[in-house]
């Protein structure tokens, strides 16, 4: 049967993704545990600084199993990841990192999902009208507009947000200041001039990726089909183009999601944002490691999810992946 | 930041822009310029205590003072350099270590190709500014971190395009009789494939400049990078940030050159690319 | 083990306990040179101060009698998960504006810089060697449940911070007041027996953590046992984001409190501004960045306020290594530095001339040193002398990196080279990389006065010698004078040591910038002066203008 074989071939096709997943989850585990342990001096005493007795280094370092083999430390410190253990801060307050990283989590998840809602259906309508109507005025500015931008880093575009709408406009708040436990969500004019950044910086990418899919697709067969089959433009851009530039789309859709990740340290930074990225920062500066550990699990993960889910859900959505399977 | 990927994509999915490509190839020259040579006409030393802080833009210092009383202008001017060279830097060592990989990869196969393809798909799980950062955690801040880090980022990519062309050009008669020569492995590398390969390099290169100097700038911003006393754009937007509605100049003047040049490069960039695909076409 | 030994490792110990719990309230780190911390000075050290309103400029308006009324609503920025209602456990900026409100000490600096009995009526040494002292206390206080305090409670409250070496201030009780041998004489009266000889007990009672709870509270933490007999007395409590404190009617300094109630708000510090004129708070902390404090001048919306002299940027030079071990080399550093154009670049003139030693607010200060002034050719001249011309050194900044970039051009006029290597902030007191190792270095102690800080900075074997001062004789005399109970005869043997700390130390100290901080227009009663904004976060001394 070939139904039951295809079905087969497409389960096995996504077990395969999910294990390279995990293997590259592992490698990087392995990787930023040797990156933020493997350090010139003593972590101890550089986390410790004044304050540092003899007794505190030495129990720090137990703390951190320094005297340990480096293999072992970094199975200790994986099983124990395993297990949702992130270890405790080494700042003043000794807080569980889980603890001390769950409001900046839930923040930058607020950021990332406000960002991705408008980014997102934005990018597809600008991206497809433009595909759709390649060469016209609206093709051309969002061309001009997009190439122009994606050059352009984050706190550069933010700073000149700042500029316009805090400083010589000044409607908006040039720094965010969620601050405590307060949800950004409900001070939302905090979360406009982030949110409106990355919108800007990541808007090009994705509206470009569209435009080119949807040409792509105007251009298959099927849509000359059903044009001389006096099928209605209208229609032809729903029922064919949409779909068939779906796959790269959700592609790209991740990439923009990935993108973030890796934007948003800038962003929250430059808006003092209570998020993981200016968590990291901060740990970063004061050698907190197994915060510094902790977030860049997270985010490592975190891309390695959005990979995964976006490989899945093309395999799915895409009849020609299926039938190469 | 994945302006590599992005770059990478931008390539293919280029956008017909001709007559503002040579204005902003002038534009690209100027910034290149005032990176390189700008603290030449610097109107004062970039470090120097040269008046109050906080003045606003008048005839003796164009752009103001930053919160130290150093002239902008003069900032601004000398603030290029060190990020285009880091950069330069890192690609120049990325491209060194890539090729030679890639070129290893793509003549002799097997375990460096396995390798290879591996070690790019755990960069790709990973965002290269976190990357970078997770470094600094260990290595301390500094130029050093930069260019190690940029360099590492950019290698599997290097590598993987040097690895496709030497594929191509590997079958090739020209390859195959000096095997038959017996020359040797390092030898045919060097004189029969590098040759044929270096204009894809050396285009990919380019747009790799442009990735590679976004991500230093990030860094700097960060304080991640360039350490003071010594002026950088990214720095200067940083340090002068919360004093943005005393002096908005300080920030101004460093994000246009950022913004300029960056934008600069990528159009020309693209341009370029996009004539050397017409022409392989 | 001989005395000063012994009394060494006590003040270290101590030392090291407070600064542990100021550096969790982010008090000792400054980020910056200009963001140091919302409390101003990181002690709350006495003893006695004179020359606390010595700047210009000041805007405070305190005119007319005190009128009763209106609700203070104070910004704080560090409310959060680790804050605590326990008096005896503080390390937040903000568990400090509720303790200091909630309860009170034995005794207190006054507002001309004096200390002062408190909750004690007097404070009286009861031999000649000062090592047991009488408290005796005033009659009449009561607490907010209303019961009168007592000797017990006193007594109690010492043995919570001093007799279990777990609680979080220990070390700032045990080195001084056996807790165990100090007994009740009678309902109103303590008497403390020291372990050593100590001349000042009275401004040791007005430190920080000695707060007066009652005796025998259980759960001290929880917002319903907060009974003290402080102004105002706990109303509600929102970790991370408000307490309320309500008047006490009963407080013993009646007419005082003036405001009904006290609100603290967290709001980040970058938005205190804003906040302030968009009325939403009556009160800001100290400002970040000067020139957006001075901004406000002239505003109608908003009055400027200001601590004296709390951010003292300071580097320090090995005294025991090449080339800081040359006297002249030193002395050229010290007259490399532009302390004018410091003052201007970092404090917008809001600041006074340091003169390389600590505690100028403070009656131990020697002031008839003559102030070290620029000179870039005395310094060639010395390090001709010196054999050191062109001299390069390397500066390792994390704390002030404006003003070393600032000294490094400033000390080109004397040919010396200073190139800054630059550390994250939090390396400047790592012990094994940089703190008490570099040459030439940094660090941040506060408006803190002379005796306070020298058993910790300038004896031989203090833990925080950052310039290798090493010199027993001097030792020995600093220690005879801290016994003295007079404070002229102290004071004034105090002095006398700090000349040869001038000519020959290896700090250079070189501006006192203000503290900034502002308010609505309608606030009186606020003071310049020394330790936190606020009055010393006296919100009872305050009221509104009707």
């Amino acid at each position: 049967m070939p139904g039951a074989a295809s079905s087969h071939g497409l389960i096995w096709m996504i077990l395969r993704r999910i294990g390279v997943a995990l293997v590259l989850a592992l490698v990087v585990s392995f990787l930023v545990y040797a990156a933020t342990t493997v350090l010139p001096g003593d972590v101890a005493a550089a986390v410790l600084g004044r304050n540092a007795t003899p007794e505190a280094v030495a129990a720090l370092r137990e703390q951190l199993g320094l005297g340990d083999p480096f293999a072992q430390r970094y199975l200790a410190w994986l099983g124990a990841l395993v297990r949702g253990d992130l270890g405790t801060s080494l700042a003043g307050t000794r807080m569980p990192v889980s603890e001390l990283i769950a409001t900046p989590v839930r923040n930058t998840a607020v950021l990332a999902g406000a960002t991705l809602l408008l980014l997102v259906p934005l990018a597809l309508f600008v991206g497809i009208l433009s595909g759709v109507r390649q060469g016209r005025a609206l093709d051309r500015a969002a061309a001009g507009v997009s190439l122009t931008l994606t050059a352009v880093p984050e706190f550069v575009v933010g700073a000149l947000l700042v500029l316009a709408l805090a400083v010589y406009v000044p409607v908006l708040p040039a720094v965010s200041l969620v601050s405590g436990d307060v949800n950004p969500l409900s001070v939302p004019e905090f979360l406009v001039l982030p949110v409106l950044t990355l919108i800007i910086a990541g808007a090009a990418y994705l509206i470009r990726i569209v435009r080119i899919s949807t040409i792509e697709a105007m251009a298959t067969d099927y849509v000359e089909a059903a044009r001389l089959a006096g099928v209605p433009e209208r229609r032809i851009v729903t029922r064919y183009a949409v779909r068939n530039s779906l796959a790269p789309t959700i592609q790209a859709i991740s990439a923009t999601a990935q993108w973030l990740l890796g934007g948003i340290f800038v962003v929250e930074v430059l808006f003092a944002y209570p998020g993981v990225g200016n968590a990291l920062v901060t740990a970063v500066q004061v050698r907190d490691v197994p915060v510094i550990q902790a977030i860049a699990m997270l985010l490592a993960l975190a891309f390695i999810l959005i990979n995964l889910v976006a490989d899945i859900v093309t395999i799915l959505v895409d009849p020609r992946l299926r039938t190469a399977a | 930041m994945s302006a590599l990927d992005r770059h990478g994509v931008e390539r293919r999915t280029g956008v017909s822009w001709r007559g503002a490509v040579g204005v902003w190839a002038v534009v690209g020259g100027i910034m290149l310029a005032v990176a390189l040579a700008g603290s030449l006409v610097a109107p004062y030393d970039p470090a120097g205590l040269v008046g109050k802080s906080f003045l606003l833009p008048g005839p003796d210092h164009w752009f103001g003072t930053d919160s130290l009383g150093r002239d902008v202008l003069s900032r601004v001017l000398a603030g290029g350099r060190t990020a285009v060279l880091l950069a330069v830097a890192a690609i120049v060592v990325a491209e060194a270590v890539g090729c030679v990989i890639g070129l290893l990869a793509g003549y002799r196969g097997g375990l460096v190709d396995a390798v290879l393809m591996r070690a790019n798909d755990v960069l790709l799980a990973f965002p290269a500014l976190l990357l970078v950062l997770v470094l600094a955690a260990g290595l301390g801040p500094g130029t050093v971190v930069l260019v190690v880090g940029v360099a590492v980022v950019n290698i599997p990519g290097i590598a993987r395009l040097a690895r496709a062309a030497t594929l191509g050009v590997a079958t090739t008669g020209y390859v195959e009789s000096a095997v038959v020569r017996g020359e040797g492995t390092a030898a045919i590398l060097r004189r029969e494939i590098l040759p044929n390969i270096a204009p894809t390099i050396v285009a990919d290169a380019g747009v790799r400049f442009a990735g590679a100097f976004l991500i230093i700038a990030g860094l700097n911003f960060l304080g991640i990078g360039i350490q003071p006393p010594a002026p950088d754009w990214a720095t200067m937007i940083a340090e002068n940030r919360s004093y943005i509605t005393l002096q908005p100049w300080t920030v101004i003047a460093p994000t246009a050159c950022i913004a300029l040049f960056a934008i600069s490069v990528n159009i020309v960039g693209e341009a370029v690319a996009r004539r050397r695909s017409r022409g392989r076409a | 083990m001989d005395r000063s030994e012994e009394f060494n490792i006590r003040l270290n110990r101590r030392r090291l306990l407070e600064r542990g719990a100021m550096a969790g309230a982010g008090l000792i780190v400054v980020p910056s040179l200009l963001a140091a911390c919302g409390g101003g000075s990181a002690t709350d050290t006495g003893g006695g101060a004179t020359g606390a309103a010595s700047t210009a400029a000041n805007t405070e308006t305190t005119s007319g009698t005190p009128v009763s009324g209106g609700i203070f609503r104070a910004a704080v920025s560090d409310a959060g998960p680790t804050e605590t209602l326990d008096p005896h456990a503080i390390a937040s900026v903000v568990d400090q504006y509720r303790a200091f409100n909630l309860y009170d000490r034995l005794a207190e600096t006054q507002i001309d810089g004096t200390v002062k009995p408190h909750l004690a009526e007097t404070i009286e040494a009861a031999d000649d060697t000062s090592t047991t002292w009488v408290v005796k206390l005033r009659s009449g206080v009561t607490f907010h449940d209303g019961s009168p305090l007592t000797a017990n409670d006193v007594l109690w409250s010492f043995r919570r911070i001093g007799g279990d070496p777990k609680a979080p201030y220990f070390a700032s009780v045990d080195p001084y007041i056996d807790v165990a041998k100090s007994s009740v004489k009678d309902d109103l009266t303590v008497e403390f027996v020291l372990k050593a000889p100590y001349g000042n007990f009275q401004w040791f009672l007005s430190q920080k953590p000695l707060f007066i709870v009652k005796d025998g509270t259980k759960d001290i933490a929880d917002p319903a046992s907060v009974v003290g007999t402080g102004p105002f007395k706990m109303e509600s409590f929102e970790p991370g984001q408000k307490t309320v404190m309500t008047r006490y009617d009963g407080y013993f300094l009646a007419p005082e409190p003036y405001f009904d109630a006290v609100e603290l708000i967290q709001i980040a510090k970058e938005q205190q501004k804003a906040a302030l004129l968009a009325g939403q708070i009556d009160g800001t902390e100290n400002f970040d960045v000067i020139a957006q404090a001075l901004e406000l001048e002239g505003n109608a919306a908003a009055a400027l306020f200001r601590v004296p002299g709390a951010n003292p940027p300071q580097f320090n030079m090995r005294m025991d290594v090449a080339p800081f071990d040359d006297p002249k080399v030193r002395e050229a550093m010290k007259l490399s530095i532009d302390r004018e154009q410091m003052m201007s670049l970092l404090f917008q003139d809001q600041a006074t001339l340091a003169n390389d030693l600590h505690g100028p607010s403070f009656p131990s200060y020697n002031s008839g040193i003559p102030q070290r002034a620029y000179d870039p050719e005395k310094a060639k001249a010395l390090l001709k002398e010196a054999g050191q011309e062109g001299l390069t050194v390397e500066l390792v900044t994390g704390l002030y990196p404006d003003a070393a970039q600032a000294f490094a051009q400033q000390a080109k006029a004397s040919g010396i080279t200073i190139n800054l290597k630059k550390i994250p902030q939090a390396d400047v007191y790592n012990t094994d990389l940089y703190y008490l190792k570099v040459p030439f270095g940094e660090t941040y102690w506060g408006n803190d006065s002379f005796e306070y800080i020298a058993p910790m900075a300038y004896f031989k074997d203090a833990p925080y010698n950052e310039t290798r001062w090493n010199d027993p004789a001097w030792e020995k005399e600093f220690i005879t004078a801290s016994a003295i109970a007079d404070d002229a005869e102290r004071n004034s043997r105090y002095q006398e040591l700090q000349v040869p700390l001038w000519e020959n130390g290896g700090e250079i100290i070189f501006n006192w910038g203000d503290g900034l901080f502002a308010g609505s227009p309608k606030i009186q009663g606020v003071q310049p002066r020394i330790g936190f904004i606020w009055n010393d976060l006296r919100f009872r001394e305050m009221w509104y203008q009707a």
